[in-house]
């Protein structure tokens, strides 16, 4: 990075301890001064006349925007919403982008717009990448529940239909194929009708 | 709600955003009483943590439009604050629905000093009369800066001669926080959006002294606003969003579905529990002073003469006067084609776009399509010397 990002001042506005970390992290190591790194926006007018940030980057859901917005509106040294105006196709690129990804900045001081759209899309890359690292998180912990479930229900069903594990496990993809559900759907509604109350019926007794 | 990732959405879906106040009420019931469905619409809303974002969302295309401030519609289109969107306003959603009101302390020296605080501009003198009598600054809760209730505050304030600056202090809180800095004294006056007026003083901490209604009479608070590039893309799906929408207000001004409202919005989805109280002890949900509205005397006709108002305030208070250019407002708000909606549910309405604003103190009747339209008063509080 240029060494004109030296001395530029980027406050940091996150609830999400992890993702403000990530944001922090590359903003720094791009040479960048990050000040008053915040977990909340409580007393953010005062920390924004204490610290006097040049860019401020905010989580876009956060309520107290509407209170950085109208600082905007009172005060001629309050922070300004980040506005690409220029006619570059890539500006509003990278707007829709910020918002996309739930990132939005406010400038402080008039900092020139070459200096700004970098550190905008650091945070939007962190903050994308954040969101992809959060999905796999989701996807594998859900992957392990029904893999859960599905055993869970294999058993019950060995149990009831007094069979091998092989046969359980057909039964139960037969059921899902004539029902056109998911497996660990299946399973799981195995669970609610053989796991409350033993000997309550095959999983064919489940059929309407 | 805010959840982007839930994927049944279809391109035919039309997605909107609106902000937890009671007068969203026209949006989540048109969704949750049927409106939208029964005109074929599959409708996706958003609630949104503010205005600020709710506005991006529209700007860069992840909601259609939205229920947006009166000022916000103008704004949004000359580029205030962020990048210049097109957006149109065929139809107010709710007139009224602002109030000021006194942290207690303050209540009580209001009263001491005998004006007359049932009418605004003496309550306003009382306030000056508190101001300079005071060491301390008094601060003014206030939730965003291109709002009406902004507007509204700084033309009740100067109905006494003050401004912000004097004594008087500006300080922004959004409206969910705005009971707890009341209660807790860094807010001394609140100008919020309903419900919170009447949970400020449900809950003991404040006192409703003026309201919006009081300083612009039925002044357009919520409008609809839709992106102009959907809205021409879609011209059926917007009569028909704006059908399900007259309807759903006309349906919201009978008092007999008033219980129905509280049961939907007090869900976790729209306003959430806080709101609870205000169905219990047969209280209504909409407080009586505020007289918010959604139908009745022609409420939804977005008059051209008040987006005039509107922005001559907007630049009274330095909003926007850096432009050079006067928007075209006859290209934001829409009278024409709520015109055509109207007629295509038998509803008459005004024959003009423009009326004379702060004349009429009565409800009064102008020339409809059809017949003659009733249509609300429309005073205006009267600002010491600043017109």
């Amino acid at each position: 990075m240029s060494a004109d990002q030296s001395g530029v001042r980027v406050m940091l506005v996150d609830n999400e301890p992890e993702r403000a970390t990530m944001v922090c992290d590359a903003l720094t190591s791009e040479g960048y001064e990050v000040v008053g790194q915040r977990s909340s926006t409580r007393g953010l007018v005062a920390a924004v006349a204490q610290e006097e940030p040049d860019v401020v980057i905010i989580d876009m859901d956060s309520p107290d925007r509407d209170t950085l917005e109208s600082m905007s509106a009172l005060n001629e040294h309050a922070p300004r919403p980040v506005v690409f105006f220029a006619s570059d196709d890539s500006d509003s690129h990278t707007i829709q982008q910020a918002v996309n990804a739930g990132v939005s900045a406010y400038i402080v001081d008039g900092l020139e717009q070459h200096r700004v759209k970098p550190i905008v899309e650091v945070a939007v890359a962190r903050f994308e990448a954040f969101q992809s690292l959060r999905h796999q998180l989701e996807e594998t912990r859900t992957a392990l529940e029904e893999r859960k479930d599905i055993e869970r229900a294999k058993g019950l069903v060995m149990k009831q239909n007094n069979c091998s594990e092989d046969e359980a496990f057909h039964s139960m993809r037969k059921l899902a194929m004539d029902r056109n559900q998911k497996l660990s759907e299946v399973a799981r509604q195995l669970i609610e009708v053989l796991g409350g109350a033993e000997g309550a019926g095959s999983p064919e007794a489940m059929d309407d | 709600m805010t959840d982007w990732m839930h994927g049944t959405e279809s391109s035919e879906t039309i997605r909107l955003g609106f902000i937890p106040l009671l007068d969203a009420a026209p949006l989540i019931m048109a969704q949750e009483a049927g409106f939208f469905a029964e005109e074929g619409l599959d409708v996706s809303l958003y609630r949104q943590p503010s205005w600020s974002s709710l506005r991006d969302r529209v700007g860069v295309g992840m909601l259609d439009g939205a229920q947006m401030l009166g000022p916000m519609a103008l704004a949004i289109n000359m580029g205030l604050g962020a990048p210049p969107c097109p957006v149109i306003s065929p139809m107010v959603l709710s007139r009224n629905g602002n109030a000021i009101t006194a942290r207690r302390a303050l209540y009580e020296q209001l009263t001491s000093t005998g004006f007359d605080l049932s009418e605004p501009s003496e309550a306003a003198c009382a306030l000056a009369r508190v101001v300079a009598s005071s060491d301390e600054p008094i601060r003014l809760g206030i939730v965003y800066a291109w709002s009406t209730h902004y507007l509204q505050l700084l033309d009740w304030l100067a109905s006494a001669g003050l401004s912000p600056g004097s004594g008087l202090e500006l300080v922004t809180v959004p409206p969910p926080e705005m009971m707890t800095a009341l209660a807790y004294g860094s807010v001394d006056l609140a100008c919020v959006g309903e419900p919170w007026n009447s949970l400020m003083e449900y809950h003991g901490l404040g006192q409703i002294l003026a309201t919006g209604c009081q300083v612009w009479q039925n002044a357009p608070e919520k409008v609809l606003g839709v992106r102009r590039d959907w809205a021409q893309a879609n011209p059926e799906k917007l009569r028909a969003l704006m059908r399900a929408l007259v309807r759903c207000c006309r349906w919201l001004d009978d008092p007999d579905n008033r219980e129905l409202v509280h049961r939907i919005l007090v869900h976790p989805h729209y306003l959430g529990s806080a709101i609870e109280p205000l169905g219990d002890q047969g209280e209504s949900l909409f407080h009586p002073r505020v007289q918010q509205h959604f139908f009745r005397q022609s409420a939804n006709f977005p008059w051209l003469s008040q987006a005039q108002w509107l922005l001559s305030r907007m630049r009274l208070r330095n909003q926007g006067e850096q432009l050079l250019e006067t928007p075209d407002l006859d290209s934001i708000f829409r009278p024409d084609l709520y015109r055509k909606v109207a007629e295509s549910l038998s509803l008459d309405a005004p024959i003009m776009d423009y009326k004379d604003e702060g004349e009429h103190r009565q409800p009064f009747v102008v020339e409809g399509v059809r017949g003659q339209v009733e249509v609300a008063p429309d005073a205006l509080i009267a600002t010491a010397g600043q017109d």
